[in-house]
């Protein structure tokens, strides 16, 4: 018993580490992302500009090496931590929910419709950020508010039905992005479609972060607050309605702020696959899947990698390149990394 | 209290499942509820506990309609241990147990520290405690579902609704889910739904001297209702299972009444 006792207490350190790990993983992503890159600074560089704007709180605009950290790295990378940091929790919201490890934000027709609503704004606005990214987020709202209208012509389990909804809505959104770039100018305005499709943090900065952050963090914010919810939910519809939990509500809160945190997110980055995915996977199989942990965890997680892979991005070669190549790229090494590892436990 | 139905019909689509069942269930009353595959017995359970609402008749507790109890309400008054287990994501069994206290936290609530000693309590009232930190999906059949009665414990309502709690065990399982029951009746007046598919559990809890009454449905529709003894009949059962069967007597070791005990002898094909 005693033996069994401090084989749990092991196991229990073992977990905190990895957990605090976890959790200080964004703050050194963001730091190594402002003194890596195509122009180089110095860690000793980044240390003094970083000091320098804590204690005077402004820089001198003559100083470039100060101007490369604050107006273009910085925002990046806490742009990168949002992003996805969104897309990691509203994945793994939605695979509790749907109880389905495939299930991701794209699911529910976000992408495709943002996806759209980006094509849109590239075609008759000539790729104006502005509208682009408004478009974007209100596509993709609209997508999964037609993915819930269809599922909820039927009567019974909402949620198979909003998956068959979502499926239905992405095909149609898939298919008018094609048409999109069937008719956008091939050299105007294809390239800044395609390039979008496949998701950058490239020319983001401080107002693209501001778009974004209020969306995500307050869904993030109410999506915490349900963390007990969730996981009563786990337990199946039919034990969570007898523990007094309205699964209807519940759930129907849940997907708004999942919603709202991608469309958010993808309409300031485009479409980045696999974090949505993964990372919630990870986690699972590292921590466990109490949402009190898995959620916090989930966030730091993904927007960490997030911030990696965009320092790659953009000082690999001289040119950016798409974020979602190399997510999938170094990603799928780690996770069959990690699978073989745990043997898939928790799932 | 009593929990009371009245004249429940439940269709699904032109498919009738329940036909005017009338019936009531007391504090400190087990009541086991019996019939054939898809004579509506889940279905009744699923009315009961207010999950499925679109029913005919009325279901009270003390004259409140359960469909009118707020969510939080009717869960510290009926709790439900459905048979299917759906958890597929590893949680402690301590954990399964604490989510018991749900109807009692606040909607952004977490469970603390006096929710954790009440777990830790039941655990250890139903010697299972050496469970706790054991993943619940790694638990065999019938831990699982002694966690679920703890669970049920914790959650603190009078009425428990239980389908086929020992479904799918094997024999030794069967029987300590069985004898937690009746402990539980015994000790704290809870009233009981109990569905089987097993007549003898039936005998078994009066045995134990608990207060059981049986239910005996068919098509949707009671047959029979009242003590074990003069439900549970050769005649009954031969009417709506088509089995003829033998009613036999005996006494356990140990125990100080005498026990009824049903065995099933040939089906009667063709009528």
């Amino acid at each position: 018993m005693s033996n069994r006792n401090s084989l749990t207490n092991h196991r229990k350190t073992r977990l905190r580490m990895i957990s605090v790990c976890i959790a200080l993983l964004p703050f050194a992503a963001m730091l190594a992302a402002l003194f890596l890159g195509r122009y180089p600074i110095s860690f000793i560089e980044v240390l003094q500009r970083l000091w320098l704007g804590i204690t005077t709180w402004h820089y001198d605009v003559q100083d470039v090496v100060a101007g490369v950290i604050f107006q273009i790295r910085l925002p990046r990378a806490i742009l990168g931590f949002f992003v996805g940091g969104a897309l990691a929790v509203s994945g793994a919201v939605l695979q509790g929910i749907f109880r389905n490890p495939l299930v991701d934000a794209g699911m529910l027709g976000v992408s495709n419709g943002a996806s759209f609503g980006a094509v849109l704004g590239f075609i008759f606005f000539n790729g104006r950020y502005g509208a682009v990214i408004l478009l974007a987020f209100s596509f993709g709202l609209l997508a999964v508010w037609m993915s819930y209208r269809i599922a909820s012509a039927y009567r019974s389990t909402p949620t198979i039905m909003l998956v068959l909804g979502g499926v239905i809505v992405s095909s149609v959104f898939s298919a008018l992005v094609s048409f999109g770039k069937y008719i956008a100018d091939p050299y105007d305005e294809l390239p800044g479609i395609v390039f979008w499709l496949m998701g950058s943090l490239a020319n983001t900065g401080y107002r693209e972060l501001m778009i974004a952050i209020f969306p995500i963090s307050i869904s993030f914010f109410v999506i915490y607050l349900m963390r007990w919810r969730m996981n009563v939910l786990s337990l199946g519809d039919l034990e969570a309605f007898s523990l007094g939990v309205n699964i209807r509500r519940t759930k129907g809160i849940l997907i708004a702020c999942s919603a709202l945190m991608t469309a958010a997110a993808v309409a300031v980055s485009g479409t980045i696959g696999w974090i949505g995915l993964v990372m919630p996977h990870m986690i699972r199989m590292l921590i466990g899947s109490d949402y009190r942990t898995l959620l916090p965890l989930s966030f730091a997680l993904g927007g960490g990698f997030l911030v990696i892979v965009d320092i790659f991005a953009r000082s690999i070669s001289s040119a950016e390149m798409p974020i979602g190549i190399i997510t999938a790229l170094v990603g799928a090494p780690f996770y069959v990394f990690l699978l073989r590892r745990t043997k898939g436990r928790n799932w | 209290m009593t929990l009371s139905i009245k004249h429940l019909s439940f269709q699904y689509g032109h498919q009738i499942i329940l036909d005017d069942i009338s019936t009531a269930v007391e504090q400190g009353e087990l009541v086991c509820l019996l019939g054939p595959n898809g004579s509506g017995k889940t279905t009744m359970l699923n009315c009961i506990s207010g999950f499925e609402g679109s029913f005919d008749g009325s279901i009270e507790i003390e004259g409140m309609p359960v469909s009118e109890m707020r969510d939080a309400e009717r869960a510290r008054h009926i709790a439900y241990m459905p048979q299917k287990d759906e958890v597929n994501f590893p949680f402690a069994a301590r954990e399964v147990v604490l989510m018991g206290r749900t109807p009692y936290l606040g909607r952004f609530d977490v469970p603390g520290d006096k929710d954790r000693a009440l777990a830790v309590a039941v655990l250890k009232a139903l010697d299972i405690h050496h469970l706790a930190d054991q993943m619940y999906h790694t638990l065999s059949g019938g831990e699982r579902q002694l966690v679920r009665i703890a669970r049920g414990l914790v959650q603190g309502a009078v009425f428990q609704l239980l389908d086929e709690p020992t479904a799918s065990l094997d024999l030794k399982n069967e029987m300590m889910v069985l004898e937690h029951i009746s402990e539980m009746m015994l000790t704290s007046s809870h009233g009981i739904v109990m569905s089987t598919h097993d007549p003898n559990h039936a005998f078994y809890f009066a045995q134990r001297g608990v207060k059981t009454r049986a239910v005996l449905l068919e098509a949707g529709t009671v047959v029979s209702e009242g003590a074990p003894e003069t439900v549970l009949t050769v005649d009954n059962i031969r009417r709506v299972y088509r089995l003829g069967t033998q009613v036999l007597h005996f006494t356990a070791e140990e125990a100080e009444k005498p026990q009824s005990h049903i065995v099933p002898i040939r089906t009667e094909r063709g009528i």
